[in-house]
């Protein structure tokens, strides 16, 4: 009795692990990971950010600026892309990009000298402009039309 | 008796071995330093004894810092060791040493120059985790006959780099070792620099070059970092008989241009790296007369490379020559002379050094792994090694990257310190003294009739 049962017991779960979504949790960063933009590798961690895809595979970008390249070079997969994730400066915490906030300054060194860096909230990023002394808060609607070859 | 004198002569032995390797410790100076350099008048010389002085100072007028052997100015990565705000400062002969309350979140330089025209590095030591040199909004930087040492190896990908200049104008960066750090040389938004006969060994990048301008370096070595040279946004850089090898990290590169305009590389030698050089979306990109040695893809490019321009460089087996989108137009070639390319099978007919049969990117394997990279693992597989030559002799749909001129011969030596007639020699000796030694032994026991 009990062997009859096995097999459909393991159809069942052969079904249910088919059912199941690919992750969208981000991906951790490790010392072989490079932008798949500038190819740079990713070492300055707390400017890193990444998009997770529909499979649950992610591309990593190691600055901001990467990403958006990123987004608009690869604009025709849009519909693969399913969470964009940035690293947060202050607290080096995957955020959900679109809620975050984020500050400009030409002062502020980033890996593809951007100078754009990732907050997960505002009151993060207007603490850095209050320590630091410089910068501009930016949302994520401001990304999309800033000038990333400013200066 | 004699134990005994054997116990007391191990003991003195021991005794004379361990003093020496007792290093004097400097005695610390009750000299305040920075009391020294607010009573100096501008343009002084302060001579520093062979103590250590604790850092951190500020220097806001011009002054000469002069140290003895064995100056040290202690400081820590939480604030700069020396800040420096006024022209024409130098020091000279200091060590400077971040190495007391190490916080390895916090990377400040040991020297931090702003608005410090005229700076003047020489023959000092420094060791830190963040930069040695940080520099901004600065003109005529020397930077001289230094050593800079990383001063954690966990940490150098926390740090930045040995010397680091952004927005300034005519750094002059000569004869400096660099060991363990982010970036040996780091330069943004900088234009006219010289990088002359540095060493940058065990970093990231050898020459990291962004934003910039007027950018020449010669005679350097950089070998066994991640990248050699890294030229990212930046135009008018020239780099001409550099040593960029054994960058054998997984991703190493001996160089690696990105997005740059009228960049010139001529006669280097980038051999032993994973890829040798690396160019995506270039104007005007210009290799002349390298070699390209044992590395395991010697040319990599990606997007568009607008005028590109090779010649007389010396691809020699390398385990993949090329890799790139062969179905796109590029020639690899001036348009009078191309290339070196071992994995060629040359003919010059004509005897005038170039083969009469053009150099065709067509590798299957090559367009394979383009597009599934996981295929390497397949990587002279005999089914791979079958369709790749029989793609080979039956050439489908040709490409346009082509060598229209390539080389019948290399047209550099193999390296620079070409000891192949030495090793020869040596071949030779050793191979007449196996033939004489059976000869003699055959004469030897013949003649004693055995």
């Amino acid at each position: 009795m009990r062997k009859k049962l096995l097999v459909p017991i393991a159809f069942l779960g052969l079904a249910l692990t088919a059912c199941q979504n690919a992750s969208a949790d981000p991906h951790d960063i490790h010392d072989v990971d490079t932008c798949i933009i500038c190819n740079m590798g990713i070492h300055n961690v707390q400017a890193a950010t990444q998009i997770v895809m529909k499979d649950g595979s992610a591309e990593k970008f190691d600055d901001i600026g990467c990403l958006f390249q990123y987004l608009n070079d690869y604009s025709e997969n849009s519909e693969e892309f399913l969470v964009s994730y940035g690293m947060s400066y202050a607290t080096q915490e995957w955020f959900d990009l679109n809620e975050g906030a984020f500050v400009y300054s030409e002062e502020i060194p980033t890996p593809m000298g951007n100078g754009v860096i990732n907050f997960e909230t505002l009151e993060e990023a207007e603490r850095y402009i209050e320590s630091s002394g410089v910068g501009e808060v930016l949302n994520y609607d401001d990304l999309l039309t800033h000038d990333w070859n400013s200066f | 008796m004699k134990g005994t004198k054997l116990i007391i002569f191990s003991l003195i032995t021991i005794t004379v071995l361990l003093g020496f390797n007792i290093k004097a410790e400097a005695s610390h100076s009750n000299t305040n330093l920075q009391q020294l350099i607010n009573n100096a008048e501008p343009g002084e010389i302060i001579e520093l004894e062979a103590e250590e002085y604790d850092g951190p100072v500020f220097i806001d007028k011009p002054l000469t810092i002069v140290g003895d052997d064995n100056s040290v100015i202690m400081g820590t990565n939480e604030e700069p060791a020396v800040t420096i705000s006024s022209e024409d400062v130098a020091i000279k002969g200091v060590t400077i040493r971040q190495s007391i309350n190490i916080d390895v979140n916090a990377y400040e330089p040991a020297i931090l120059l702003t608005d410090a025209d005229r700076f003047n590095l020489m023959n000092s030591h420094i060791e830190s985790l963040g930069s040695a040199v940080l520099g901004t909004d600065s003109v005529d930087i020397h930077i001289e006959d230094n050593e800079f040492v990383g001063m954690d190896v966990e940490n150098i990908f926390k740090g930045l780099a040995a010397v680091e200049l952004y927005k300034s104008n005519q750094a002059f960066i000569s004869n400096n070792k660099i060991n363990n750090v982010t970036d040996g040389i780091y330069v943004h938004s900088i234009s006219d620099a010289q990088i002359n006969n540095n060493e940058v060994t065990h970093s990231r990048y050898g020459v990291h070059v962004m934003f910039s301008s007027n950018i020449s370096g010669s005679s350097n070595t950089f070998n066994h970092n991640i990248n050699g040279l890294m030229i990212m946004d930046s135009s008018d850089i020239t780099f001409s008989n550099n040593d960029l090898s054994d960058q054998y990290n997984w991703n190493g590169f001996g160089v690696m241009m990105y997005r740059s305009q009228d960049v010139t590389l001529e006669t280097n030698e980038i051999n032993r790296n994973v890829v040798g050089v690396y160019i995506e979306d270039t104007d005007r990109i210009n290799l002349q007369g390298n070699t390209v040695l044992g590395n395991q893809i010697g040319l990599v490019w990606e997007k568009e490379n607008r005028d590109l321009s090779l010649s007389r460089n010396s691809f020699i087996s390398n385990i993949l020559t090329t890799l790139g989108d062969s179905t796109t137009e590029l020639f690899l070639d001036n348009g009078e002379v191309g290339n070196y390319w071992s994995s060629h099978t040359a003919m010059d007919v004509d005897s005038d050094g170039l083969s009469e049969l053009p150099h065709t990117v067509t590798n299957f394997y090559t367009g394979l792994i383009s597009h599934k990279k996981e295929f390497q693992l397949f990587f002279e597989s005999p089914s791979l090694s079958l369709i790749s030559s029989i793609s080979n002799w039956y050439p489908g749909e040709v490409g346009g990257v082509i060598d229209r001129f390539p080389l019948s011969q290399p047209h550099t030596q193999l390296g620079k310190n070409d000891n192949s007639f030495a090793v020869s020699v040596g071949y030779l000796s050793i191979a007449v003294i196996l033939l004489c030694v059976p000869t003699v032994l055959i004469f030897y026991f013949r003649k004693k009739g055995y």
